[in-house]
């Protein structure tokens, strides 16, 4: 059969520099749910805000039913009959089902929008698809399953026949997931091209014909689904490209500094995320935790950190339930955190790159008395801190919102490595920056690990993870799916399987992760 | 000469900064031109009002205590806003806080508590307007923090609240029964401690003891923001909230302190400015000078060290309009006409963008000419 | 006692009724001008200048041109409303200033042109009104069938054209954003513009319109103040109006209903200021009264508001 979409040498390049998308070639036929995977930041976003007008491509051609389309507005994209399901619903939550389902093309009748006809239009695409949903609902009043029908419904109302879905089960239950997958197959019946994000392989295999694999903004594979298995998908995702070597002597773990134990978290919709979750972090050793994004790991550090709550089990900071303090507390007790988003929650932006690094010493009696900050003790000590961390800039003073991405990460590096600490726990340290800021920021958690800290390290580059690590957890669908003591042996597909789902430690493997 | 000299000047100060300099630059222009123009359109004489409008301030030592007394006020409350927006707390009670501040303050103390006694009466009166002006503003903070409910609203409510509590015990409990609309009045050696008058040239030149009471606070405000932990906090909370919450400050209380030494200043602001102005109280409606301290935070960049210049300015525009509105019968409104233009292209983030971008384009030109001159110089 | 009796005796007197529906329009106009740009998420700050300015304009049209006649008043009026409810969208989504300083620059522009034109384009330069040019007073409804019955006559009957207008405001605005495409995209725009964008509505277009209907309202109000509550213009003649219409329309989360009876209480305890030198308590205790009533009012809101959240909140997570 004919493709019937094809995305023929898509390049993306954004203003910063960095290749989005490096000559990607997609094509789905008429009838088929087309899987697109890849890690974190592989481009596969990219690719669909381009199918979906959000973005133009720099390079590229966009074919649809043979013939070139140029979509320069969401808009434009409806019209050439695409649909989108955002990660984050596009929902109004006051309006009704119905309101939702039509906006952008609202009935009219005389000078009044006509209800009758928007409820009419929702019934009849339900009815023709199966979906089971009153349009006279408020959005606010229904589940996030609903809610994703409804953007569904959105798209097909508008006579889509091209329908892509942004990572689509990441917010729903296992019986929301295995009802979405019946519509989608129904879907595909009655002739609609289903493109599906996802990292979850065996949703995958179970639901779509053809997987096109991207990694770092390049088509890398492109399979039908009968004949491949999980791990052949996995490797062709999962790959360790530059060979790092920090030079680190083997590590001499000593008391738990952190202890987590039976944790359960549950995310912002009251939906579980991390279940029940046991591990220890100890002194003088750095663990390293593994995962694809969006498998509970943002919300149990942002637990572990005072940043978020948990519902069950326990966080111990040095024999100190976590619960019971808050930042400042447990910051005293030695916690610092590089968090994942460093603009908007590890930086104040205008501020300048000075005051950015002391922000969080104002209780230290070094840096201010009762009332006034010590001046002099600030100026020559970040002095330090910007030779040190090696931050290029004119001088202290400088707001930091001028600094490179790396640069930024040096100050936020070295404001917590700086502050008293027993543990750290660092999120993506070394995401979007350059090499040698990168090399630098693992010498020091190298460094911070041999004198005597506890380091907690979360990244999506498995060379870092697999190159700085002691003993490595792995964590997927709010659990960890295995924990390695020692990772001498380790290979990157093992690592991908257990990422990925396709494999899982016995618990009494997994338990070894909370040292006593 | 000239070109070294500006070099000199603007050479360490960042694209931004001297971007925002130009479009200052531009603004104010813009808004003096427009003064130019409406005073040519209405201006019998417009070459003499014109000349009143930009130069009264200055020719005669009444109208030059005129324009310094018009700038007190402003100073206070712009000095109080800029803590406030600091911490970015857009909290408007500021025009009660003042009014209060004065009525209780500057009037009440001086009548009752300490009559004819003027060592205790005008720091009392200081102190005692400060903290009912934090009341005021610490009433639609606290709300917030208890329930939610927006600081903008209730903080214009209490404006009006205060208006009318302060006319109906000015009219129902304190009133002089043989005046129509004030108090009784308090000793006049307190006013002359606050104000001295000098007979210099044909004028009379007043030296107004406030204003080195609102020089003070701006200076401590400066240190407050710019030198102590608190005001730094306080700044960060402004800046990112989220950021502030994960370096360990507590975020709400921060932000009600903001707002309680806002009132506080403005409450103190109104206790001077009856004291040096009057010796009796007689506000029967809001003086203004809430908005006006609204004004004065946005010239300023929410910076107090900046506030005094910006008020000289804004006083200096209302001082000349008033002896122009004397002598040429132009009504003083003009001013604000002119203060709303200024502000709106001060503000205005794609005003002038084009020129910015160029500015970036050239600095960033200069920097990889400079990096090209280093290298030929390192391989020669 | 005494006076709790003599405020009995307002309240049994329908006059009193009657005073409260005619005092309440330029609240209820600028209320309604509030909410209708606080649905597509701009907060109007600016309402009172633009009250003040329409006002003043609509003064000297109705004056000079139509010797006097309101109804060219009106019209003035309303499209000078709409072309500064343009101005602020201009500068807040256009040249991004924020919009509440954009608000606080409007009324301070208000404040200050009307004031500063008056003398120039009053044939007797006058300062502080308009006497000397007059905008005329728009008519009376007569309904003489009411007079069989007093009660009713003495609420309903002569009061202003534009005092029914207001009243029937509150339903064309409830119309027009519950019942009209527009309005269905005025709240969609309001609460999630990225929702609005993605369907190819333009967010900055639906939020100009409702500022121009924001600004419109505004005329309206402006121009009762100046051909129905007075007949001419006189300085800071709105004397906060707009700031209660902000109160009443937070207050009424921007719901037309709501916001209208949250006006009308404050029309009421308006009329009831006018009132109070009969019963003995301050009239200015009573002017406090509508703003306390807003602050508790607010609050209560608000206090209701977070509830409901929460309760969302939990039933959301047991499903």
């Amino acid at each position: 059969m004919e493709n019937y979409l094809v995305m023929q040498d898509i390049t993306r390049v954004y203003d910063n520099g960095c290749i989005a998308n490096d000559k990607v070639n997609f094509s789905a036929k008429k009838g088929e749910i087309h899987a697109i995977c890849g890690e974190n930041g592989a481009g596969k976003t990219t690719l669909m805000k381009m199918l979906f007008g959000i973005e133009q491509p720099d390079e590229g051609k966009i074919i649809i039913k043979g013939q070139e389309v140029k979509l320069t507005s969401p808009t434009k994209a409806i019209e050439a009959g695409i649909g989108m399901v955002h990660q984050h619903f596009m929902l109004v939550p006051s309006l009704t089902v119905a309101e939702n389902v039509i906006l952008g093309i609202e009935p009219t009748k005389g000078m009044k929008f006509d209800m009758d006809k928007a409820v009419a239009m929702t019934e009849e695409v339900c009815k023709k698809y199966g979906f089971d949903i009153d349009p006279r609902a408020r959005v606010e009043d229904i589940t996030v399953g609903l809610k994703q029908k409804v953007e569904i419904v959105k798209a097909l109302v508008k006579g889509c026949d091209i329908l892509i879905l942004d990572e689509p089960t990441a917010v729903l239950t296992p019986q929301e997931t295995a009802e979405l997958f019946v519509q989608l197959k129904l879907l595909r019946e009655s002739g609609k091209t289903i493109i599906f994000i996802s990292h979850k392989l065996h949703e995958v295999k179970e639901l779509c014909d053809q997987v096109t694999v991207i990694r770092k903004g390049h088509t890398v594979a492109n399979f039908s689904t009968e004949g491949v298995t999980e791990a052949d998908i996995s490797r062709a995702m999962i790959g360790v490209d530059i060979e790092l070597q920090v030079a680190k002597t083997p590590a001499q773990p000593k008391e738990n500094v952190m202890v987590v134990k039976d944790l359960v978290v549950n995310n912002y919709v009251g939906k579980k995320v991390v279940k029940n979750v046991s591990f220890s972090l100890r002194a003088g050793e750095i663990v390293g935790l593994a995962g694809v994004e969006g498998n509970g790991q943002r919300e149990m550090i942002d637990a572990m950190t005072g940043l978020g709550v948990y519902a069950g089990g326990s966080i111990t900071m040095l024999g100190e339930e976590v619960k019971t303090k808050n930042i400042k507390g447990l910051r005293k007790l030695g916690l610092v955190h590089v968090p994942e988003d460093r603009m908007t929650l590890g930086i104040a932006r205008k501020m300048s790159i000075k005051e950015n690094m002391v922000a969080d010493k104002m209780d230290n009696p070094r840096y201010a008395g009762k009332i006034f900050m010590n001046k002099k003790t600030i100026q020559e000590d970040t002095d330090s801190f910007i030779k040190e961390y090696r931050v290029l800039c004119k001088n202290g003073e400088q707001p930091i919102f001028g600094l490179s991405g790396g640069n930024i990460q040096k100050v936020v590096v070295a404001r917590e490595f700086t502050s008293y600490n027993r543990l750290v726990v660092v999120d993506q340290p070394t995401r979007g920056i350059d090499v040698g800021a990168a090399e630098f920021i693992r010498e020091r958690l190298v460094q911070m690990r041999d004198e005597g800290k506890a380091v907690f390290l979360i990244s999506a580059d498995l060379g870092e993870l697999m190159n700085l690590s002691d003993s490595l957890m792995v964590m997927h669908g709010g659990e960890i799916s295995a924990y390695f003591p020692d990772i001498t042996n380790l290979t990157e597909d093992e690592l991908g399987f257990y990422m990925l789902g396709v494999k899982k430690m016995s618990d009494e493997e997994i338990r070894g992760a909370l040292h006593e | 000469m000239n070109k070294t000299n500006k070099k000199g000047l603007f050479a360490n100060m960042s694209v931004q900064n001297k971007h925002s300099l130009l479009r200052m630059a531009v603004a104010i222009a813009i808004g003096l031109a427009l003064a130019t123009v409406l005073i040519f359109m209405t201006a019998e004489l417009p070459g003499v009002a014109l000349k009143y409008f930009f130069t009264a301030p200055l020719q005669d030592w009444s109208y030059f205590s005129f324009w310094i007394q018009k700038a007190v006020p402003i100073i206070f409350t712009g000095t109080a806003v800029c803590i406030m927006f600091s911490a970015n707390q857009f909290n408007l009670g500021l025009e009660g806080a003042f009014l209060l501040g004065g009525f209780f303050g500057g009037a009440l103390v001086n009548i009752y508590v300490a009559p004819g006694n003027p060592a205790l009466g005008i720091p009392l009166g200081c102190l005692v307007g400060g903290v009912v002006g934090a009341l005021i503003t610490f009433i639609p903070a606290i709300l917030e923090r208890l329930f939610n409910a927006s600081v903008m609203v209730t903080s214009l409510m209490m404006n009006y609240i205060c208006l009318w509590l302060s006319t109906f015990l000015l009219f129902s409990v304190f009133k002089d029964p043989k005046t129509s609309k004030s108090t009784y009045s308090w000793a006049s050696a307190n006013k002359e401690i606050m104000v001295t008058k000098f007979n210099l040239d044909n004028g009379k030149l007043t030296i107004f003891y406030s204003l080195i009471i609102a020089l003070i606070v701006v200076v401590i405000a400066w240190f407050f923001l710019y030198r102590s932990k608190t005001g730094f906090k306080l700044r960060q909370v402004g800046e990112n909230k989220n950021f502030a919450k994960y370096v360990g400050l507590s975020v709400g209380s921060l932000a009600i302190i903001a707002q309680l030494i806002g009132g506080f200043i403005a409450g103190l602001g109104g206790a001077c400015e009856i004291m040096s102005l009057y010796t009796n109280y007689r506000w029967v409606e809001l003086t203004g000078f809430g908005w006006d301290g609204v004004t004065m935070a946005v010239f300023a960049k929410n910076n107090p060290r900046n506030v005094p210049l910006a008020a000289l300015f804004i006083a200096y525009l209302r001082a000349g309009a008033y002896v122009m509105s004397i002598k040429c019968g132009i009504q003083v409104d003009m001013t604000k006409i002119v203060e709303a233009v200024i502000i709106l292209f001060l503000l205005a983030e794609k005003f002038l963008s084009k020129t910015y971008r160029k500015m970036i384009i050239a600095e960033a030109e200069k920097e990889r000419a400079e990096r090209a001159a280093a290298a030929a110089k390192l391989e020669g | 006692m005494k006076i709790l009796l003599a405020l009995l005796e307002v309240f049994k007197n329908p006059a009193f009724y009657g005073s409260v529906l005619a005092v309440t329009p330029p609240l209820l106009f600028a209320a309604l001008g509030c909410s209708v740009a606080q649905k597509a998420d701009m907060t109007n700050m600016g309402m009172e200048g633009i009250m003040l300015i329409s006002s003043f304009c609509g003064t000297l049209a109705a004056g000079y041109i139509g010797g006097p006649n309101p109804w060219l008043g009106l019209l003035v009026g309303v499209i000078v409303g709409a072309l500064l409810g343009y101005l602020v969208a201009f500068f807040n989504l256009k040249m991004k200033v924020d919009i509440i300083l954009v608000g606080i620059a409007m009324n301070l522009l208000g404040g200050g042109a009307t004031a500063f034109f008056l003398p120039l384009v009053t044939p007797n330069h006058d300062r502080t009104s308009t006497n000397s040019i007059q905008s005329g007073i728009l008519p009376l409804i007569k309904l003489p069938f009411l007079e069989k019955f007093p009660t009713l006559n003495a609420i309903l009957n002569n009061q202003n054209v534009l005092t029914w207008i207001s009243y029937i405001m509150i339903f064309v605005m409830a119309f027009l954003l519950y019942k009209t495409k527009l309005g269905l995209r005025i709240r969609a725009v309001g609460e999630n513009s990225n929702a609005a964008e993605s369907v190819g509505i333009s967010s900055s277009k639906v939020k100009t319109i409702a500022l121009v209907l924001s600004g419109i309202l505004g005329g309206l109000g402006g121009t009762f103040m100046s051909a129905a509550y007075l007949s001419y213009f006189s300085n800071g003649i709105t004397a906060g109006r707009g700031f209660i219409g902000l109160a009443a329309c937070s207050m009424g989360e921007a719901n037309p209903i709501p916001t209208a009876l949250t006006s009308i209480l404050f029309g009421f305890f308006y009329a009831l200021s006018n009132y109070a030198r009969t019963t003995g308590i301050s009239d200015n205790i009573m002017k406090m009264w509508p703003y306390i009533a807003t602050l508790i009012g607010v609050v209560i809101y608000s206090i209701n508001k977070t509830n409901k959240e929460k309760k969302r909140r939990a039933q959301l997570s047991e499903k």
